[in-house]
């Protein structure tokens, strides 16, 4: 690729670490509907469930709307791995049943026998959902003819007499990507960039993956930086599975200490959201924070981001005893307040070394905002006359300027307190080099107050 | 992504575009035994399959594995599901 313009991601050493089109995101995750590797806009959740039908990245993308989040991108992977079916459990001494096919979604089948009898005159139904719904009454096939249900299920029914009321109940397993589908819908989000009607800012992987993985993510940044696509990533920490709690946020704590990548943020903290009986990551909230928030905001600002729908932190009494290590880890968490209501997000950490500018989310957004408006300035003054008066650097200089200026320095909505520009063109090398330099503004994460007694004087 | 960038500040244009310096890689050591670069080229491996499976096995310092140990990490890397 022809890359003449370069805006780099300047570290400047500091030691510190359109408002909705800056969280415009992509989550990769894996569904039962849609194409793979197809990047689709989704903007509520009734088009998820129509897009998707069911799967984690339609559990992620229906938390992000019910936590406020904007309208965003979503992706599935190919899901390489083949769904399975279940042992059947059998009610009564009936002809047994067999199932078949290549299931296409997790499903909890049941097959009830209504009227009972020989076969071709005993009657049935069944239901994908456990019995909650219930299909129309049909007969029973001759001995040995299988049945289509649904869900790429099929069945047939052994010899014997039907009895009424017997039931047969199995489950099937989704179909499922792997690591190496997730690496190639990766390169697919990259290739379907475009700053006019696919132009996301952060890319969120739905599902928990090991270090190796990371690595793997970490790997993909430089072809981003050569197509000038300038985004981070957030990433789950695996969720606990089994075994003991302690043991597990120690693991974390140890594949945390492992990775360096400043853009690259890996949540560590799940939620119960709703109604939910199972936890999800936390990274659902982070994102619909990040999501409606201006680039230098917190994802955690108290007054702003209380989790809409939380109702519990998994393994919150332990994470307690591990709180300042695993923060010092950068694992992101979600955190509730000493008599406080409410969940929020307990720090936007970014992996990278504690040496770089770019601590935290809120600390790289910005810049990289600026590094977007920059590019889009500079691309029409490449091989423009570097005198001229309407193509040369004093130009560019005010168009990069103004842009940066209307943008993220509007007192009612300004994202960094202000900016130097210094371009120089050399006449030899025929390059104009130079810097952007930005003063950011500050976020109170601590806040400590005295309170006693004056005496008057 | 590296803090190197810093040092290369702002270069705004370059004529020639970028080139792509690609290092080159020894695939078998001194000793004829095959490298973990050796066998990425041979199983045609993405750079960020590789980075998996990297981090996913030892790799002796002088760059050489065993291809059993390879195999093994690569289908252990490329066949992680999402927990």
């Amino acid at each position: 690729m022809d890359s003449p313009v370069t805006v780099n991601l300047a570290d400047g050493r500091l030691g510190q670490g359109d408002e909705f089109a800056d969280g415009l995101h992509v989550k990769i995750g894996v569904a039962e509907g849609g194409s793979a590797n197809t990047v689709y806009a989704i903007a509520s959740r009734r088009e998820t469930i129509a897009r998707f039908g069911a799967g984690a990245l339609v559990d992620s993308l229906t938390r992000h709307f019910e936590e406020g989040g904007k309208a965003l991108f979503a992706m599935r992977p190919t899901n390489s791995l083949a769904g399975s079916i279940g042992s059947v459990t059998q009610s009564g001494t009936g002809p047994l049943l067999t199932p078949t096919g290549t299931p296409t979604g997790a499903r909890s089948f049941k097959v009830q026998i209504v009227a009972g009898g020989a076969a071709e005159t005993a009657t049935y139904r069944y239901s994908n959902d456990g019995g909650v719904t219930w299909s129309s009454i049909y007969t029973t096939p001759a001995q040995g003819s299988s049945i289509v249900l649904t869900d790429g299920v099929t069945i047939s029914f052994g010899t014997g007499t039907f009895a009424a009321g017997e039931e047969y109940t199995f489950a099937t397993t989704a179909p499922n990507a792997a690591a190496a589908d997730f690496i190639d819908a990766i390169d697919a989000v990259r290739a379907a960039y475009n700053p006019a009607s696919c132009a996301y800012t952060f890319i969120h992987i739905v599902g928990g993956f090991a270090r190796t993985f990371w690595e793997s993510v970490k790997s993909t940044l430089a072809d981003f930086e050569t197509a000038r696509i300038f985004v981070n990533f957030i990433l789950e920490y695996p969720a606990y599975a089994s075994g003991d709690v302690d043991a597990y946020l120690q693991t974390m704590l140890d594949e945390y200490r492992l990775f360096q990548e400043k853009r690259i943020s890996v949540v560590g903290g799940y939620i119960r959201y709703g109604d939910d009986s199972v936890y999800r990551s936390a990274a659902i909230l982070l994102c619909a924070n990040l999501s409606r928030c201006r680039t230098n905001i917190h994802p955690g600002w108290v007054n702003a981001f209380k989790s809409l729908t939380g109702k519990e932190i998994r393994h919150w009494t332990e994470i307690q005893d591990f709180i300042n290590d695993l923060d010092g880890a950068n694992v992101i968490l979600a955190v509730q307040y000493p008599n406080w209501d409410g969940i929020y997000i307990k720090k936007d950490h970014l992996m990278g070394p504690s040496t770089s500018d770019y601590q935290t989310i809120h600390d790289l957004r910005p810049a990289d905002k600026v590094r977007r408006l920059a590019y889009s300035k500079i691309m029409p003054f490449v091989n423009a006359d570097a005198e001229g008066s309407d193509s040369g650097v004093d130009s560019l200089i005010a168009e990069i300027d103004l842009a940066i200026s209307q943008a993220m320095e509007d007192p009612a909505k300004k994202e960094i307190k202000g900016h130097t520009t210094r371009l120089t063109f050399n006449a030899s090398t025929k390059a104009v080099t130079g810097s952007i330099d930005i003063q950011p503004k500050g976020t109170m994460e601590t806040i400590t107050v005295d309170v006693g007694y004056t005496r008057e004087s | 992504m590296t803090d190197k960038e810093k040092d290369k500040g702002f270069s705004v244009i370059n004529g020639n575009g970028e080139k792509k310096n690609e290092a080159s890689v020894s695939t078998t050591a001194s000793d004829g035994k095959i490298t973990f670069e050796g066998l990425v080229k041979a199983y045609g491996l993405s750079r960020a399959i590789a980075a998996g499976v990297r981090a996913a096995m030892n790799v002796k310092a002088d760059g050489t594995v065993r291809e059993a140990d390879f195999v093994a990490a690569l289908k252990k890397f490329t066949g992680a599901v999402p927990q």
